[in-house]
């Protein structure tokens, strides 16, 4: 479920092109320990995003232009944070408060409902424009 | 003239404006139906367009407005998006699907809506004409992947309303539109018909009442303002022409009147000179007869004197000579007769058979002389002629004296035959015939074919005139065909009478040949009558000659102062006398005496003058120059006809 939002969050969003560039494939970069969360999140690949295929990658030390990153923990963002390949790229998480520490698009789930909050600032900064329609749906925005 | 030519007009059947205005009309009618046709189709397709667009942008809207919802499936903003419709009244429903086909939001009347997106596949290319709603599904895409749908229902009076109301302006603007325009058409067809009509009735008028001036019709500088001044000049040149036309019919009545007086003036001396021919010819006629006639006895009776042969011989010359002068004058006379159209024609029913009778009394010795053949052919029915007996014999007289005269040998032969409704008579013979190139000339005067030495005794050559100007009276048709040395045939076509309706012939059919003289008048009593000396006393010597006793005087009244008077056994009387005249003195002798008296009056009037002078006659008349055989013949005649009548009597007796 979290791959098919994270893959909605995709639709949403514009991706600049001085972001992505000339690029072929849209590189998302999976930071998780969960290996079935992973496996599900690599389910994504091959899928199309603004006429790009997915490409799923696993993050480590030596990953370099992440177009998207998922992070599944405080501990591992905060690890991640500052690092180059996440200069440019939509941070989606679904631990409660990244969207306060500077994630972009934090999942949450309320009255057993999936709602999700956008930090727009955050976005903006790294050259991201979200659909409206979405900003819509957002339980909160942070600006 | 143009409002009551206007309303004529409107009604009149006749006018071209009534099949113009039916044309006219029609092409208005034609114009606007098809107008407010294609105003409706076009309309109903802008209509279809307006809904079509309408609601497509209306979908389109909320499905862009409501994908993330539907992505992320958040009802709440669904329906939130579904609220735009508020702005579309004629949305009455509207339903948002997921992707998977589950209504996730809807708007106004749920019981509209399908429950999932598969029953709500709709589009609005058919929307019928005043259809009272038209639904439209619509896919929501994101990414150009379809993420859900959006499905609405819509009323569409409103839409019909606008577009009824449109119409009915259009239809009104039309109708208003093609008004205008009958009456524009009808102030055109006006402006062309009513000079038309004009022109048409000037024309007519003209024509009834002869009245050719220049019509005052109003009309522009245009087609019709050109046929309208030729027409007016039309006028003024038939006027012209008629105007002219009647002065050269006047000049000409004028011309006609003065040639007529001419004429009648030149008639009216014809005449005159006529009238003085016709008197000359009449004082010429009596003055000559009566010394050709005295010569004539006188001669008669010297050759019945004892004479010597050297004065017998000249007293046949003699004879010959005044025979020729009487003939020569009879037929000049008779040439001028009828020439003058002084003969009129006494048409009555003529027997075939006293014809031929008097003709082989006549020729029948004369061609013996000559040792020629003469025979009479006639059908045994008798044919009744219906012609004037003494001119045709005249003319028969002509040819057969023609016929002996120019015959050496052979003979001649006189026929009768019926030829259809009319009797031919033929005289053939065996002369010398006539050139080809002659026949033309032969009836001219003086012409005498074999004759150029002028022989008197082959006659005059007025014969042929003479036969050819009676044939003009009677209206009878002369042919003659001949061959050159074998001979001639002239034919005469006499009209027949019908033979039930024959009269009895009269005394002319009586046939008196060989009747001998001196056996019948030995010893008669003659009285004459002549105041003319010398004819007076030629008639008394050629009677005594022939043993009669003659009783001589110079004028009736002395005559009747004779008591023997009445006991004469025949009168010869001149016509013209002092004081009675010849007709005046038989009448009153045979007053006298009750038995019928035998007389014969003579003359030196031709016989018009005498019929004019005289009514109808009962006594015999015999035309001056009188040979002796002549009054003899006449005699014996009347002497026959007496005996002839005596011996009826006597057989009717004896019945």
């Amino acid at each position: 479920m979290r791959a098919a939002m994270v893959f909605n969050f995709l639709k949403f969003t514009e991706f600049m092109p001085e972001v992505i560039g000339k690029a072929p494939f849209l590189r998302m970069c999976v930071d998780v320990r969960d290996l079935r969360q992973a496996k599900a999140l690599a389910t994504l690949a091959g899928r199309k995003v603004s006429s790009r295929e997915m490409v799923i990658l696993n993050f480590s030390a030596h990953s370099t232009d992440c177009h998207v990153y998922y992070v599944d923990s405080r501990q591992r963002w905060y690890a991640a944070l500052g690092h180059p390949a996440l200069r440019n790229a939509l941070t989606i998480s679904a631990y409660p408060g990244f969207a306060r520490e500077d994630g972009m698009i934090e999942i949450a789930m309320q009255d057993d409902r999936v709602r999700f909050d956008i930090n727009l600032a955050e976005g903006r900064r790294a050259g991201f424009r979200f659909s409206p329609q979405m900003l819509r749906l957002a339980r909160q925005i942070y600006e | 003239m143009n409002r009551r030519l206007r309303s004529s007009l409107l009604f009149d059947r006749r006018s071209i404006r009534y099949p113009l205005a039916r044309l006219i009309i029609s092409a208005v009618f034609l114009s606007i139906s098809l107008a407010l046709l294609s105003d409706a189709f076009l309309m109903l397709d802008s209509v279809r367009g307006d809904i079509r667009r309408t609601l497509t942008d209306a979908g389109n809207a909320a499905g862009t407005a409501a994908n993330a919802a539907v992505v992320f499936q958040d009802a709440k903003v669904a329906r939130d998006v579904l609220r735009m419709f508020e702005a579309y009244p004629e949305v009455e429903a509207a339903a948002l699907y997921t992707k998977e086909g589950v209504r996730l939001a809807s708007y106004g009347n749920d019981q509209l809506l399908p429950i999932d997106a598969q029953h709500g596949v709709a589009t609005l290319r058919d929307i019928g004409l005043l259809a009272k709603t038209a639904t439209l599904s619509l896919p929501i895409e994101v990414d150009n992947s379809r993420v859900g749908s959006v499905y609405l229902q819509a009323r569409l009076e409103n839409y019909w309303q606008t577009y009824l109301s449109s119409m009915t302006t259009t239809f009104v603007v039309a109708l208003v539109a093609g008004g205008l325009a009958l009456i524009l058409a009808m102030r055109f067809l006006n402006r062309i018909i009513l000079p038309v009509r004009m022109l048409a009735e000037a024309a007519n008028d003209a024509r009834l009442r002869q009245d050719f001036a220049p019509r005052g019709i109003p009309v522009a500088d245009n087609e019709i303002g050109d046929l309208v001044r030729n027409f007016n000049a039309l006028l003024a040149e038939v006027e012209a022409g008629r105007k002219l036309l009647q002065s050269q019919h006047d000049e000409l009545e004028q011309l006609v009147a003065e040639r007529t007086a001419e004429l009648l003036a030149a008639k009216d001396s014809a005449d005159a000179a006529n009238a003085a021919k016709s008197r000359f010819l009449a004082a010429a006629s009596h003055d000559l007869r009566q010394p050709i006639h005295a010569m004539r006895l006188f001669q008669e009776t010297l050759s019945d004197t004892a004479l010597d042969d050297e004065q017998r011989r000249i007293a046949d010359y003699l004879d010959l000579s005044t025979r020729n002068l009487a003939e020569i004058l009879n037929a000049l006379l008779d040439v001028s007769k009828l020439d003058g159209g002084i003969v009129k024609p006494r048409i009555e029913v003529v027997s075939s058979y006293s014809l031929v009778c008097k003709i082989e009394a006549e020729f029948a010795p004369l061609a013996l002389a000559k040792g020629l053949r003469f025979k009479l052919f006639f059908p045994q029915l008798e044919l009744m002629l219906f012609t004037d007996a003494a001119l045709l014999y005249s003319q028969l007289r002509n040819f057969i004296d023609n016929a002996i005269k120019y015959t050496d040998s052979g003979g001649v032969l006189v026929g009768f035959r019926r030829r259809r409704g009319s009797a031919l008579i033929q005289v053939w013979d065996s002369g010398i015939g006539i050139a080809p190139d002659q026949l033309e000339v032969i009836f001219d005067e003086y012409f005498q074919a074999d004759n150029p030495q002028r022989d008197r005794a082959k006659g005059l050559g007025l014969g042929l005139a003479i036969a050819k100007r009676i044939g003009g009276v009677l209206g009878t048709q002369l042919r003659c065909r001949s061959h050159p040395a074998k001979g001639s045939m002239f034919e005469i076509g006499v009209p027949l009478a019908d033979a039930l309706q024959a009269l009895p012939d009269g005394v002319s059919s009586a046939c008196v040949a060989g009747f001998d003289a001196s056996v019948a008048f030995a010893g008669c009593h003659v009285v004459v009558i002549e105041d003319d000396v010398m004819a007076a006393k030629a008639i008394e010597l050629a009677l005594t000659a022939h043993g009669l006793l003659v009783a001589l005087f110079s004028c009736a009244e002395e005559a009747l102062a004779d008591p023997g008077l009445e006991n004469a056994d025949f009168y010869i009387v001149d016509y013209r006398l002092p004081g009675m005249n010849g007709i005046q003195f038989l009448d009153e002798i045979q007053k006298r005496t009750p038995r019928h008296i035998k007389a014969t009056l003579l003359t030196g009037e031709a016989y018009h003058q005498l019929m004019q002078m005289t009514p109808p006659l009962r006594w015999k008349v015999l035309f001056k120059p009188i040979d002796s055989a002549s009054l003899i013949y006449e005699m014996g005649v009347q002497n026959v006809v007496h005996r002839h009548e005596s011996s009826l009597a006597a057989a009717v007796g004896r019945w």
